[in-house]
């Protein structure tokens, strides 16, 4: 066999791989990329979805602690050692949580210092649509049925990411072994240099939230194998071996057994402030509080240092003792082992800890074009085989219909969830299943509707303008019931959605009518530039 | 019969615009196999760094999966896809054996 032969057969079996892998995981790798863009406004979504969340902020200073523990002190049902105080503003939550391990939380006012009503999960828009992102999907109850379409879902969506990573990697190989053609003449044409143009920047950030993923789906599930072969056989768990050194350990502090006087938790805010004035507090644990041993330890991220804390691993921690507040103990970013800060700068794009809206916007931006060019990826496909029936009759293909409906029908769908949101009682028995069942029918209807309309173009330009019009109602619903509220970007969730909708409408409109005036929308386009 | 086995993974295919059953199975499972396996051998030695690579290690392993996978698939002949997963494999086998007994 010659050289050249082998290299030819080589860079063909390369095109095949990212094509027909590509083609596979395409549609999965789409779904969580568009729920991943709502992900990454988690924390302004679930403000914005409860009403008791609708809170003006307040300075962690002036807010009356000691009514909000003399509460937590008084409920007999509530373990009174090591609570955790987690800050109003972290991850954007307006209401001041106090929790424990071993006990549900509760919710303040931080304004009145009373505590809320909090609707739980009758109100979960923003973490369902975070499920529906990591494949947690269908799971309706907690029996048989709904834990094993959840953990085939997830697993699927592990296996999928995976499949992403080779995808990648062939990319990049591609891109660097061939040169593409500048000007597209043909919509195929057009399609592979958008999605080669795009990719060619965002890959780097696709991979690492790829690559985070993949973790969170497969490698700790499978995690048990790999325990034994490492260890000899002595432990079953990866937490035995992978635990010390990402989770700094807790030593019990001796309680005294003498009673005292502690400072306000105010002032211990304030001293920790002046101690590390570059980390942002996010929580406190109270250790042994009305004892002479009482100590309060503060966990909160350094926005100086991205990419090396915020995640799960490494917080920097600052221990003051509670009855005069003198410095006890300091865990600064650098003090870690050099894997915590590996698995940290992997995770940080995916769980973006602590960072706010605007560099959130700015790694949104980056996934809703990398979706975007996933679609085209699938798009010059789909042309690709549109070409063999060369315009003689339309092409109607059932990988067509269902592309439309998973990339396009989930935007009315989702639009219907939000619109839901504000719609349906919040005293409604069952209403998180309400909602998440009318989400999986709208979607489900889109399918239909997909294959009903014969002409793709007026399904998805139908489809845009139904997910404008209920992202657009949704706000109005949302100020008819909540009235315009400022504060804790609420508003600035209103106007988004409210940009979303109109953008969809827009492009509704501006899309072609059937496939004879798309090939000159793409093309005319192009020869503009 | 030696031969005929030996024909049917030796010669190249004539193109590669398929990539074929038996390289789609050796590469995925194959390349699990491969892949985990490596993966624990980075944290199977009893160093102080023993944690730090078990992190790695299990980070990374379904990265190494995807590209032991491609590797694999991308090899000239199916005897090489063959020999790409076993000698590695058994290279990496006989090492685990050796650090557990």
């Amino acid at each position: 066999m010659f050289k050249s032969d082998a290299s030819k057969l080589w860079k063909q079996r390369l095109v095949r791989v990212h094509g027909a892998l590509g083609l596979i995981v395409s549609l999965i790798m789409y779904c969580a990329l568009f729920f991943g863009i709502f992900a990454i406004f988690l924390p302004y979504l679930q403000v914005w979805e409860k009403p008791s969340r609708h809170i003006a902020p307040i300075a962690l200073e002036k807010i009356d602690y000691e009514k909000i523990l003399s509460y937590v002190w008084q409920d007999a049902l509530f373990p009174k050692n090591n609570v955790i105080i987690t800050f109003p503003g972290t991850k954007n939550e307006s209401a001041l949580k106090v929790s424990h391990r071993f006990s549900a939380p509760i919710f303040f006012d931080t304004q009145t210092a009373n505590v809320i009503q909090d609707e739980g999960k009758q109100s979960f828009l923003a973490g369902f649509l975070n499920q529906l992102h990591y494949g947690k999907v269908l799971d309706f109850d907690k029996e048989l049925f709904g834990a094993a379409w959840s953990i085939t879902g997830r697993v699927l969506f592990g296996l999928a990411s995976v499949g992403v990573l080779s995808v990648i990697v062939s990319g990049v190989i591609l891109i660097v072994i061939f040169s593409y053609q500048k000007r597209a003449k043909t919509p195929q044409a057009f399609f592979v240099q958008r999605h080669i143009s795009i990719l060619k920047w965002s890959f780097p950030v696709v991979f690492l939230v790829t690559l985070s993923g993949a973790f969170m789906n497969l490698s700790l599930i499978s995690s048990t194998w790999m325990a034994q072969l490492v260890s000899q056989g002595k432990e079953s768990r990866i937490d035995a071996i992978i635990g010390p050194v990402l989770f700094v350990p807790e030593k019990p502090v001796k309680l005294l057994n003498e009673n005292a006087t502690m400072l306000p938790i105010a002032t211990l805010v304030e001293k920790a402030r002046r101690i590390v004035p570059s980390v942002t507090l996010h929580q406190a644990r109270l250790i042994n509080w009305n004892d002479q041993s009482a100590q309060i330890e503060f966990k909160g991220y350094d926005a100086t240092k991205p990419f090396l804390n915020g995640g799960v691993f490494n917080k920097p921690s600052i221990t003051l003792s509670a009855v005069d507040g003198t410095l006890l103990a300091k865990q600064d970013v650098m003090d870690r082992s050099w894997s915590v800060y590996l698995i940290e700068a992997t995770f940080f794009l995916h769980f973006l800890a602590g960072v706010d809206l605007l560099s959130r916007s700015l790694v949104a931006f980056i996934m809703a074009l990398s979706a975007l060019a996933v679609g085209f990826g699938v798009l010059s496909w789909l042309e690709k085989q549109a070409k063999k029936f060369d315009e003689r009759i339309t092409f109607y293909h059932w990988m067509g219909k269902f592309s439309l409906c998973i990339t396009l029908g989930v935007i009315p769908a989702t639009g219907m969830l939000f619109a839901l949101q504000w719609l349906l009682p919040f005293d409604l028995s069952d209403r998180l299943l309400w909602q998440k069942g009318l989400f999986y029918d709208a979607w489900l209807a889109t399918l239909f509707w997909a294959f009903y309309r014969f002409n793709a173009y007026r399904a998805a330009k139908e489809f845009l303008l139904a997910g404008g019009i209920l992202f657009i109602v949704s706000v109005f619903l949302h100020w008819f019931k909540m009235g315009i509220f400022l504060p804790s970007f609420i508003l600035v969730v209103d106007l988004a959605l409210l940009a979303l909708g109109s953008v969809l409408i827009l492009i509704a409109l501006r899309l072609p009518k059937d496939s004879q005036t798309a090939r000159l929308f793409w093309i005319r386009k192009e020869e503009k530039r | 019969m030696f031969h005929k086995w030996y024909r049917f993974l030796a010669v190249p295919e004539p193109n590669g615009k398929t990539i074929g059953l038996f390289r789609i199975l050796i590469a995925v499972f194959g390349g699990l196999v491969l892949s985990y396996l490596s993966m624990c051998v980075l944290a199977a030695f009893n160093t102080p760094l023993k944690g730090d690579f078990a992190v790695v290690g299990l980070l990374y392993n379904t990265f190494a999966w995807a590209m032991a996978a491609l590797w694999i698939a991308l090899s000239p002949s199916k005897l090489s896809a063959l020999l790409r997963f076993t000698l590695p494999t058994s290279v990496a086998t006989a090492f685990l054996g050796w650090t557990y007994v």
